[in-house]
């Protein structure tokens, strides 16, 4: 019997913790920022009522460890382990016969092909205490003359201990990766950590247009990664930017949308809105509070150089253990920002965004710009936003005045903004003294417009097929 | 009941902790005597307190000057004569409620004097501070206080409700939390006359309605179903028990993007309408019903007999925001009609004295109006600026009220029974959570210094991530049947 747990247990920690290191490591990390433990008082108090019962208190507690996974992995093997381990015991107080321990495999391998649907653990930290129980209850029938009588039976072979349990295992593990949702939430979780790092050229080197243009979650990631890198103008119809509202999830009032679209306002400095977005999103978990959210939220107001709210959000994350070098390099970061002082802009106080427009992307985009006109991001993200309307005429007028600020002085003009122009250009000739042409667009437009005039798509669509001039006319 | 079973678990830990905690050998002599003010948190020094308030539990308020304590404690005398010296290993003063209580009532009317000393890494031998004064009030304040417990703004919350504190402890209950209703918004509590017998609050969402509580009976009211079809937003119990009059408000949020004030909320349009309790029906005045003219926050007098609120003409919002400032007006009403005068005065006009007027309040004397000034618009709690004002009465004088107020907004109050004390929101702690301050006005509407509502362990402020909202002070507990408040929401 010694021999069958040991190898048992072998397996399932191998198996278990290769699948969760190999396949899903963001995964994990994404589990433990969605959750929160702290023993601050409104936190225990909120478990108690909120999720109706401890196992979720539990699971908190646990998934602070999934930071590292290493440790993920270690605890998911750990109460797969509990599950066999209980079974095993049942198994062998009322039958006697270590032959048919195999049985235990299976509700271990059930667990390991479902645990990416519990990511909260409360469900496995209950299957962990039933299993836990049967093992007892089945541990005192054992005392009963009818269970005591029964003679032991005959020893497992190696494939009843070894080869059945591998094998049932390794197709749990191989029915959990190859799950769809599983692979593409993994994928999306690691680019959410480059997101949340700042690695935004990790970001759009990991999308491709074509992804994006699939798929609603990557194609704003892709979004922001352009924006964040100054790419916007030059990629957004790669990437199969059709309408502002691709650079958001508008009015989505589901967490993973809120939380992705406060990006979008990280990226042009509107840390409020941030704030204000991340502050909506902890209700939303399953836990009443996220450790992503308390971090972002803390960030904003480390940049905003808010001391106060910092420090109180830094004394909360204090109460959760094994946050310590986190807080500890946070309050560097503070003791920095007060020595720089806090951020005013005279225009801070006007700047209404988020909820009183129908186009928020425009209007907030444009309201940022014209509380700092010389910002680049946000003028790119106005102007891309529009072009994607296909509205020239709004494009030429904010071109003409904030835009001849930021493109002065030997700025490189976006090829995409030169097309525009050119298209607005027939309209209005005077366009042409806005900018300089370059790069043989001048030429490039008037091949263009003989294949328009023709209204041969298949040659527009051929010789430029990322040009603005396609996108307005064809797409 | 988990909620209560495990506080009361929790406590019974904590107290054997601090216990345990707090017996650390007293170090004796200090070896530095420093003239400088004591670094204590919350700032309790030189304040008004009543008799029978909980105790002022503090903390060492650690910086680059204080750092590293290993002992602190606190001598507390009463003329000239030591009562108490607590000591602790923590940095917290935890008073022994017992022994406070026994202190205040001897020293009625009179004051305590506190020394502190702390010993740290950079005064092994000990520093003592400068004493400091705690004035014992003979005006005793209502025992309990109610408020609602929210996430500071914004337009998604998780868990709220509306909880009471027993002013001369630490004990804190839910009057009613959203878990009765589904989790949708609890607000706008308010009492008739400080009475916990008879007192309504909203509730929100499917099933929602007016919560009225009345001789022991719980009511839901749609007061959109009936008259002018308008919901009720703030509300204010007549002190004759008939009546509550209530705003109507259309409230927005919008955010400010960058940095600095987060959010402004506004109203686009309100209005004002009567609720006749007994007749279950809605009154309402053309007058208060139009789009030119917006009214809100409307405040009985204490003798029913005057009703003040505050009004604005209507403007585009939120683009013309820093151009919409209220007055405060006051008009006649006889409750035994139900109706209001002709007449309606104008008892301050922002106009001439600028600035935007809220929550205005008549102290139960009748002598003083308290309310909150905002350089614009009707939301002040998210206004730094905002401050608290009193009008005398008599001759409509402006009192100076700078003692109550700080760099940071000061907003909703409310009075006590006795109109000796005043309770208010105040974010002068972070800039964004609400806290409560409570201070004594004396008889000619001057206010003393204002203490921070006292907390078992003030670090308690800090890692409280919700606001106070709506604080109001009561004569008793609160006693709501809770099987029939759930049925309500079913």
């Amino acid at each position: 019997m010694k021999r069958v747990i040991l190898v048992q247990s072998l397996l399932i920690f191998l198996i278990a913790m290769m699948t969760w290191m190999l396949f899903f490591p963001h995964t994990m990390i994404w589990a433990e920022s969605v959750s929160f433990f702290s023993f601050a008082p409104d936190f225990t108090e909120l478990q108690m009522e909120l999720p109706k019962n401890i196992f979720f208190y539990c699971g908190a507690f646990l998934l602070q460890f999934f930071s590292s996974p290493v440790a993920g992995a270690f605890i998911i093997a750990f109460m797969i382990w509990i599950i066999a381990m209980s079974f095993d015991v049942a198994i062998y107080r009322l039958t006697k016969k270590p032959r048919l321990t195999w049985f235990s495999m299976i509700p271990a391998s059930v667990g390991l092909a479902v645990m990416p649907k519990y990511l909260t653990l409360a469900v496995p930290v209950l299957w962990c205490f039933v299993s836990l129980g049967i093992a007892l209850v089945s541990f005192l029938l054992g005392y009963i003359p009818f269970f005591r009588r029964l003679r032991v039976g005959k020893k497992a072979g190696w494939v009843t201990y070894a080869l059945l349990p591998a094998l049932m295992l390794a197709l749990a593990a191989l029915y959990s990766v190859n799950r769809k949702m599983s692979r593409t939430n993994e994928r999306i979780y690691r680019i959410e950590h480059l997101a949340e790092a700042g690695d935004w050229y990790g970001v759009i080197e990991e999308i491709t247009p074509q992804e994006a243009a699939m798929d609603p979650v990557m194609k704003r990631f892709a979004m922001f990664a352009l924006m964040a890198t100054g790419t916007l103008p030059d990629r957004m119809l790669e990437y199969g930017m059709r309408s502002p509202d691709d650079m958001m999830f508008t009015g989505s009032k589901m967490r993973e949308p809120k939380y992705i679209d406060a990006f979008f306002y990280e990226i042009l400095g509107a840390d409020n809105e941030v704030i204000r977005k991340m502050f909506e999103n902890n209700p939303l978990s399953p836990f009443g509070f996220s450790n992503r959210c308390m971090r972002r939220i803390t960030d904003a107001f480390i940049r905003q150089g808010n001391t106060a709210l910092a420090e109180k959000y830094l004394s909360v994350m204090e109460t959760s253990p094994f946050k310590k070098k986190w807080v500890d390099s946070r309050r560097e970061q503070l003791r920095l920002s007060e020595k720089r002082g806090r951020r005013r802009n005279p225009n801070d106080g006007k700047t209404l965004v988020g909820t009183i427009s129908e186009a928020l992307v425009l209007e907030d985009s444009y309201r940022l710009l014209l509380a700092d006109s010389t910002d680049r991001r946000k003028l790119d993200v106005f102007l891309c936003g529009v072009l994607a309307t296909k509205d020239i005429d709004q494009f030429v007028r904010t071109f003409g005045t904030e835009g001849k600020n930021i493109y002065s002085y030997g700025k490189k003009l976006p090829r995409m903004y030169q097309e525009a122009l050119m298209l607005a250009s027939e309209k209005t000739d005077s366009v042409k003294a806005l900018f300089v042409p370059e790069g043989g667009v001048e030429r490039d437009f008037r091949e263009f417009t003989r294949l328009r005039d023709r209204q041969d798509s298949f040659g527009m669509t051929s010789k430029f097929r990322n040009s603005y001039w396609t996108y307005y006319y064809l797409r | 009941m988990i909620k209560t079973d495990f506080k009361g678990c929790l406590t019974a830990v904590a107290g054997l902790c601090l216990l345990t905690a707090s017996c650390v050998s007293d170090p004796g002599e200090v070896a530095v005597k420093s003239a400088a003010d004591a670094p204590i948190f919350p700032d309790y020094r030189d304040v008004t307190v009543p008799a029978n308030i909980a105790p002022l539990n503090f903390r060492v308020r650690e910086d680059e000057k204080v750092r590293d304590v290993e002992k602190v404690r606190a001598v507390f005398f009463a003329d000239g004569k030591e009562e108490l010296r607590v000591v602790d290993g923590d940095g917290l003063i935890e008073i022994p409620e017992k022994k406070w209580h026994e202190m205040l009532d001897a020293a009625k009317g009179k004051s305590l004097e506190v020394e502190v000393s702390l010993w740290s890494a950079k005064y092994p031998d000990g520093i003592s501070y400068k004493k400091f004064p705690i004035h014992i009030s003979a005006d005793l304040i209502d025992p309990y206080i109610s408020y609602r417990l929210i996430e500071p703004g914004y337009e998604i919350w998780d868990r709220m409700g509306i909880y009471q504190r027993n002013l001369r402890n630490f004990e804190e209950k839910a009057i009613a939390d959203n878990y009765v209703n589904h989790g949708e918004c609890m607000n706008c509590h308010s009492y008739k006359s400080y009475s916990p017998d008879t007192m309504m609050f909203h509730a929100r969402g499917k099933h929602g309605g007016t919560v009225i509580y009345e001789n022991g009976k719980l009511r839901k009211v749609n007061l959109a179903g009936k008259g002018p079809k308008k919901q009720g937003v703030y509300p204010m119990w007549h002190p004759g028990g008939r009546y509550i009059i209530f705003s109507s408000n259309e409230t927005k949020q919008a955010m400010y993007g960058p940095n600095g004030c987060p959010i402004e909320v506004f109203d686009f349009y309100s209005d004002m309408i009567l609720y006749d309790v007994a007749k279950d029906s809605v009154i309402v005045d053309p007058r208060f019903i139009g789009k030119d003219r917006w009214e809100t926050f409307p405040a009985w007098s204490p003798d029913g007999r005057w009703l003040y609120y505050c009004a604005a003409d209507s403007c585009r919002m939120p683009y013309d925001r820093e151009k919409l400032h209220y007055d405060i007006m006051r008009v006649g009403f006889d409750p035994a009609s139900g109706r209001f005068s002709e007449r309606i005065d104008t008892v301050r006009s922002a106009a001439r004295e600028g600035g935007s007027a809220s929550f205005p309040r008549i102290s139960p004397d009748g002598r003083f109006l308290m309310y909150t000034r905002s350089d614009f618009a009707t939301f002040p709690i998210w206004h730094d600026e905002a401050d608290l004002r009193i009008i005398r009465l008599a001759d409509g004088k402006e009192l100076d009220a700078s003692k109550l107020n700080s760099d940071l907004c000061e907003s909703y109050h409310s009075w006590s029974s006795s109109g000796r004390w005043v309770v208010f929101s105040s974010r002068r702690l972070d800039g964004r959570y609400t806290r409560l301050f409570i201070a004594h006005i004396d008889a000619d509407g001057n206010p003393s210094k204002p203490f921070l509502l006292p907390q078992k362990d003030p670090e308690q402020n800090r890692l409280r991530l919700k606001s106070y909202n709506i604080p109001e002070l009561m004569k008793r507990e609160v006693k709501l049947p809770e099987d029939e408040l759930k049925k309500l929401f079913q």
